[in-house]
């Protein structure tokens, strides 16, 4: 017997299923175990590893200017200058080098990078800019009994 | 140097200027002493490349990340320099070192500002019927 109709109560979910999880797999390709193999394990994995993606665009930029930050106190400690009074210094002597090119200078310039220290010195006693010291205790709230005498 | 904000009085005192200016107009001959002589050796600058600076030397491959109009195999120079060093000297660039570019300046004479017709009545133009906007 054939059954004509029955034909009709398949019902086809589109032709581009494999091209749609091939989207997602050739993102996971170098995950690991099932996360590489099985669609519905993947997909959650590489929405996490986009997400993860566009938040270390930023992140990339923070860690780097970190980075760069460490090696100009670094270079300073040694010339005996605060960072920040030498970065201000170097900006109001209309020297305006930036992050990446000042740690580049103290790794692999060091007599530049000690010009540029002198340089921010004399600045620093011109114009007066000095390391801002600790405040220290402002004010202690004094708590419990408080006997009056 | 002169002093952009503070007014704190300095600490030193300039007492002949003459001295200090002959001092370092004896480094600056020593610089061109040995540029003339090209015993400076190798050279680095600093160079200021599409908003970003490039520590750079002679045989040095950098990438320039963005839109940059030069396309491959252009020779270029590249001009917004902020720093140059040898082995004996560095020159550092407030902010550059040399200015490379002229920016065309034009002196206005204003010489005369005037309402021309009534306010609310302006007077009548013709030839614009073909404009859409």
């Amino acid at each position: 017997m054939v059954f004509t109709t029955a034909i009709n109560f398949v019902r086809s979910r589109g032709p581009d299923e494999f091209w749609r999880k091939r989207k997602i797999f050739k993102l996971a390709a170098a995950f690991l175990g099932r996360r590489r193999n099985c669609y519905s394990i993947a997909i959650r994995n590489v929405h996490r590893a986009l997400v993860y993606a566009t938040k270390g665009r930023k992140l990339k930029k923070m860690d780097f200017a970190n980075l760069w930050q460490t090696r100009i106190t670094a270079g300073c400690e040694q010339h005996d200058i605060d960072y920040s009074v030498f970065r201000e210094s170097l900006v109001r002597s209309n020297i305006l080098l930036n992050r990446k090119t000042l740690a580049d200078l103290a790794c692999w310039e060091p007599f530049t990078f000690k010009a540029l220290t002198e340089v921010a010195q004399k600045r620093a006693v011109d114009e007066g800019i000095t390391v801002v010291k600790d405040r220290g205790i402002v004010a202690v709230h004094k708590r419990g009994s408080q006997k009056k005498n | 140097m002169t002093k952009l904000y503070s007014s704190v009085p300095t600490p030193y005192e300039i007492i002949d200027a003459q001295e200090d200016r002959k001092a370092y107009q004896e480094i600056v001959n020593n610089v061109n002493k040995q540029i003339s002589e090209n015993k400076q050796g190798r050279l680095f600058a600093v160079v200021h490349v599409a908003g970003k600076q490039f520590k750079i030397t002679e045989g040095d491959v950098v990438v320039v990340e963005g839109y940059w109009p030069p396309d491959a195999g252009d020779r270029i120079s590249l001009d917004k320099i902020l720093l140059v060093g040898a082995a004996d000297f560095t020159l550092i660039g407030r902010p550059l070192i040399q200015r490379v570019y002229r920016i065309p300046q034009t002196l206005l004479r204003v010489n005369k500002i005037a309402i021309s017709g009534e306010v609310n009545h302006p007077p009548d133009v013709t030839g614009l019927e073909t404009r859409i906007f």
